[in-house]
């Protein structure tokens, strides 16, 4: 599929605020092993700063501005098009330095008796790519989607706690009980074609997670959020991390007093 | 006549004590200091304090002490009795130390690069990865001159037999310099005879080899680079020594305020207008340097600081990440590192060091917690220690609780018998103190000892801790060439 | 010069001469109520009303303290910490700001200064109520030691004129008011009392604004006949060779920022030179006469006004922590601004931490689906 993202990124102020430095991870991926190809990439912010780029620690390429002039909005828009499909992805990053990275505990991840009694079912002796769809599996019937319950901080301890969350809490949750069983996943950070949320909107960028499954199989990406379970050609990827906090779509820091307000909007539209 | 140090008993057992031999005898490069010392009556000495005491006031050199009432600012307890090293016990420091700094930056620049020590398994992968101070941020970058380490404050201390050990190296932001210099221009003042009785080499042209060091390791094409020292502000405790050494270099004393960085480029603001600025030597921890790329929470940093420097365009010392090799897990492998990169036996050796990761190690802490000392990793200053022997039982079960839920988090050593020195704290009374010394290396093009250092000593009768933030003082440190 | 090195010069020096000044209006206001006592032997709540009004806010005050006397006035202009512009407070601030740069000045400053303050902490209200008089020569005095230690070991680079600049504009401000003082105690009897009585009264009143400015002597020197309201108002504004008069004052500030700015040749003179160069100008060609007409309170307001103008502007120019390149039309554009308005604390720095407030949106924008 040939598919087309747009990406809009509005932070408005109550009053000027002067020293904005941001960075974005908004370009699809477009590493070599990906089973994508990103076609074109263009990064549109107000104010017309100068854009930097760079390649971070898990290879997802950053870009970054910042405006010194009193401004009282930031408005990014990022679009770009892919062509998704093109095949499995081939595992040439996994190497065993950077598997230890996505098999143990991280700032949203933690290994909390909750999540030892949700996994306490599963045979750890199970291959794992049939663990970590049962696992998939298991979050997609037993949790519950509902926005606005969870927050950006929540830990995958808090979410198990309340039982309800959104794609970002559900990819943690099953990062705790893919890890707690000794099997290497990563947060996937991305958009879905026809509707991130279970409801079929658009409303906002998607996450899911990937699983190793050993040097042949390499990285399998498997969604709780939606009861398809494996991620097909309507997906696409910008870049993967321990968990949210390695891959925020935007993230910056400003300088002033004024309230900020924030509204994002994506549509993902089909070219062919 | 009685002389001064005749009501001294170094109480030779398990310690090695700085100037007297097992018999009671000084050792040889001590002889003058004695014998100086012995013309002093009660009201010398005392008139030399007030001297010392007015100096320091003067300088306003104080020093904060956390833990207490807010904003205690005290003078930093200081010891008239100067420590005399022979010039070749410090040309085997020096020779050990340049050793290791060497072996340490190529250690920092493989593991922010191909990593070759932990795929070839010499240090186990997840002790790097799982401490806090490595900067995955920081992979891939190559400072200038591929340096980490520009500035180092090693601790050194002396066995019973009296040989050199490596306790900690400092490779954050080690602070106590500016007490090195302050020593040595309170010691000229107060002892002006004994210097000239002893060829003392100089460490006052510490700030000009920092200055140097810090423009050598400017970004490429930078001829007369602007350096600036970076300090949290005056309620650091350490705040008079970055104004101090700011001062000292000429160079501008920066805020995380002051400086903003525009298109990967960073700038000082100055009444008139924006000031590139080339070299930072900043005395703030890699947490709160860059809200955009660590604690978002933090106040004291420059947003974006980071990607001007990993654009080359700005040089920090010292590097991001240079943590990772201080974390007192690493420290344990710092033998096994220096062979790794050198092909050398490690001059100075390291403090037998016990890690409860690993399981036979861990046993063996937890049946001896009486008599080691315990550490945690990460921490800094005598903060979060256990020392066995002065220790309840409660704290002991509390240190076994902490060590077996966080194994990774903590380390374990003999209580080592520091070397003791005469001490002279109410200006009658010598006995001996526990001491410590750090030198202080510097890593540009060339590596530079000053000869010398600051000694750290215990100031309470038998206390082993010489932190200044617990309450220890300090000496001058003589290297004399006899 | 960094700018906030340049700043915290700025405020140390127009602190410390600020804390100068309220020990002077109290000095003679101490001083006038000895000599109005011989002759209507009243209590005179309406001078602390009037002083209170110029020196600080007259709100604040009420809300602290139940009446107007010497003793409820002094405590809030001598001790009050939350009266930022009480002599306490400004030798705090003072302190803290050469505290933040002391690398930038002598230590014989730093000395002064951290005398000074100790010397008010340990200070009680009953030293200040047993013996007025002295107490606030010892202020006055360690303000002029504090002005003869910098000028005698600081060098003559831009941190001296920072220095100066904030010194004068300060005392131009303070001579306005204290002019002003005298206008406000006047203002509200002058009808119903007898003509001989208020003139006597009024003698004495402007003997004091005089005193208060040390100016007595030197007023007597040029106008030898007896004491009239214009010749004294003529002398305190228009004088250009007395240092406390508003003339005088601006002239120095002028010279001070044209060094800053390097503008001897008058090209490209920023807003504050301008500004300042104006008034400079326009004191010169006044006569006593031109203010009168106009109206004295008037003719303070526009000065005082103006001043702050200036003040603004040097702010933006050489303070403000924005990019100088900018020119922002509007004062509230140029973020992050310290001065903040409203009363006498018009000249007050602004809290540190707006200044550095920087705010993370980190993890704003979630993975939300």
């Amino acid at each position: 599929m040939i598919l087309k993202v747009e990406h809009r990124t509005l932070f408005a102020y109550s009053s000027p605020i002067y020293e904005t430095a941001t960075e974005v991870r908004l370009h699809p991926d477009s590493s070599q092993s990906s089973s994508q190809r990103c076609s074109s990439f263009t990064l549109d912010i107000e104010h017309t700063p100068n854009i930097f780029e760079y390649t971070d620690f898990y290879g997802n390429k950053v870009h970054h501005f910042n405006i010194l002039q009193s401004h009282d909005r930031v408005s990014i828009l990022a679009t770009s098009i892919v062509e998704t499909g093109k095949g499995t992805p081939l595992s040439s990053d996994n190497e065993a330095i950077l598997l230890m990275d996505f098999s143990a505990e991280s700032r949203f991840v933690h290994f909390d008796p909750a999540i030892r009694e949700f996994t306490a079912d599963f045979s750890p002796q199970m291959p794992p790519l049939q663990l970590g769809e049962a696992i998939c599996r298991k979050i997609n019937d037993s949790f519950i989607y509902e926005p606005g319950v969870t927050d950006v901080h929540s830990t995958s301890a808090v979410v198990m706690a309340l039982g309800r969350g959104v794609c970002q809490d559900f990819a943690h949750i099953m990062l705790a009980a893919c890890r707690s069983l000794h099997i290497p996943a990563r947060y996937v950070s991305g958009y879905l074609f026809g509707g991130s949320t279970p409801l079929g909107h658009d409303e906002a960028s998607h996450a899911w997670c990937e699983i190793y499954g050993g040097p042949e199989t390499g990285w399998v990406g498997m969604d709780p959020t939606h009861s398809t379970l494996f991620v097909d050609e309507r997906y696409i990827k910008i870049g993967s991390g321990r968990d949210y906090a390695d891959v925020p779509p935007v993230r910056g820091t400003w300088k002033g007093n004024a309230e900020e307000t924030l509204s994002v909007s994506v549509r993902v539209s089909s070219i062919s | 006549m009685k002389r001064f140090f005749d009501g001294y008993h170094p109480e030779a057992s398990r310690f090695f004590d700085e100037v007297m031999t097992g018999e009671g005898s000084p050792r040889p490069h001590y002889d003058k200091l004695l014998s100086r010392f012995g013309q002093f009556s009660v009201d010398d000495i005392k008139a030399r304090r007030e001297m010392v005491n007015i100096y320091f006031r003067n300088q306003g050199i104080t020093f904060t002490v956390y833990g207490l009432e807010e904003g205690i600012e005290r003078l930093f307890p200081f010891d008239l009795i100067p420590r005399v090293l022979p010039s070749e016990e410090w040309a085997l420091i020096e020779k050990g130390l340049t050793q290791r700094i060497t072996a340490l930056n190529l250690f920092l620049h493989d593991i922010y690069h191909t990593q070759n020590i932990l795929r070839d398994r010499v240090i186990p992968p997840e002790l790097v990865l799982g401490s806090s101070h490595f900067r995955r941020e920081f992979v891939g970058v190559t400072p200038p001159r591929g340096i980490y380490i520009h500035i180092t404050g090693s601790d050194i201390i002396r066995d019973g037999e009296g040989n050199y050990l490596v306790l900690e190296d400092n490779l954050r932001t080690p602070s106590g310099v500016s007490y090195m210099l302050q020593n040595r221009q309170a010691m000229k003042r107060a002892f002006p005879v004994l210097f000239e009785k002893y060829k003392v080499r100089p460490v006052e042209n510490y700030p000009q080899e920092l200055l140097r060091t810090l423009q050598e390791v400017a970004p490429q094409g930078r001829s007369n680079p602007n350096v600036v020292v970076l300090t949290p502000g005056i309620y650091n405790s350490a705040y008079f020594e970055h104004s101090f050494l700011a001062r000292q270099m000429g160079v501008e004393l920066t805020e995380g305020r002051d400086l903003v960085v525009n298109d990967n480029m960073v700038y000082a603001r100055t009444t008139r207008g924006l000031e590139r600025v080339d070299v930072i030597y900043r005395r703030i921890d890699d947490d709160y340097i860059d809200p955009l790329m660590f604690r978002p929470d933090s106040k004291l940093g420059v947003a974006g600081l980071i990607n001007a420097y990993r654009k080359g365009n700005v040089t920090l010392a010292n590097a991001i990440g240079t943590g990772i090799a201080d974390d007192k897990v690493i420290y344990s492998f710092v033998p096994k590192i220096i062979r790794y990169y050198l092909g050398e036996d490690p001059i100075l050796q390291n403090v037998p060091t016990w890690l409860p990761g690993n399981p036979s190690d861990l046993k063996y802490i937890l049946e001896h917690l009486d008599t080691l000392v315990v550490k945690a990793a990460n921490e800094s200053g005598g903060y979060g220690m256990l020392i066995g022997p002065e220790s309840t039982t409660e704290e002991q079960e509390r240190f076994a609780e902490l060590i077996v839920k966080n194994p990774r988090n903590y380390i374990a050593q003999p209580t080592i018998s520091l070397s003791r020195h005469p001490s002279l704290f109410n200006d009658s009374e010598l006995y001996g103190c526990h001491i410590d010394l750090r030198p202080y290396v510097l890593n540009g093009k060339t590596t530079t000892i000053v000869p010398g250092g600051l000694t750290r000593v215990a100031l309470k009768r038998g206390s082993l801790v010489v932190n200044s933030s617990q309450g220890g003082g300090s000496k001058d440190t003589w290297v004399v060439d006899e | 010069m960094l700018s906030r090195v340049a700043e915290s010069l700025f405020w140390m020096s127009r602190y410390v001469e600020r804390a100068e000044n309220t020990a002077r209006f109290l000095d003679v206001n101490f001083n006038l109520l000895l000599d109005l006592n011989r002759i209507t032997p009243t209590e005179n709540p309406d001078c602390w009303i009037a002083l209170t009004v110029v020196t600080s806010d007259r709100e604040k005050f009420e809300s602290l303290y139940g009446e107007y006397s010497a003793r409820s006035v002094t405590d809030y202009l001598v001790f009050n910490r939350s009266n930022s512009n009480s002599i306490i407070s400004c030798i705090s601030l003072a302190r803290e700001n050469a505290r933040s740069i002391i690398e930038s000045i002598s230590s014989e400053m730093w000395e002064q200064i951290n005398n000074l303050y100790h010397l008010l902490q340990s200070m009680r209200p009953e030293n200040v109520q047993n013996d007025p008089f002295s107490f606030y020569r010892e202020i006055k005095n360690a303000s002029h030691l504090f002005q003869g230690i910098t000028d005698n070991t600081m060098a003559r680079s831009q941190g001296w004129d920072f220095i100066q600049v904030a010194k004068y504009l300060e005392r131009a401000d303070n001579v306005t008011r204290l002019i002003d003082v005298k206008y406000h105690m006047l203002a509200p009897d002058s009808s119903n009392e007898t003509d001989v009585l208020s003139c006597s009264v009024d003698i004495i009143q402007w003997m004091a604004v005089l005193k208060s400015c040390s100016a007595l002597e030197a007023f007597k020197k040029v106008h030898l006949s007896r004491i009239k309201p214009e010749s004294i108002l003529e002398f305190l504004i228009l004088d250009k060779t007395f240092p406390r008069s508003i003339h005088f004052s601006i002239g120095a500030a002028k010279e001070a920022l044209w060094r800053l700015s390097g503008n001897s040749t008058r090209k490209n003179l920023s807003d504050s030179d301008r500004l300042i160069g104006k008034m400079e100008a326009e004191l010169s060609y006044t006569t006593v006469e031109d203010i009168m007409d106009r109206g004295l309170h008037d003719y303070l307001d526009d000065i005082k006004h103006r001043l702050k103008k200036a003040g603004e502007q040097l702010h933006l120019v050489y303070f403000a922590y924005h990019t100088p390149e900018i020119e922002p039309q509007e004062e509230s554009m140029a973020l992050p601004f310290t001065g903040v308005s409203g009363g006498r604390p018009t000249w007050s720095q602004a809290q540190q931490q707006q200044q550095q407030q920087t705010s993370s949106r980190e993890n704003r924008a979630r993975n939300n689906a």
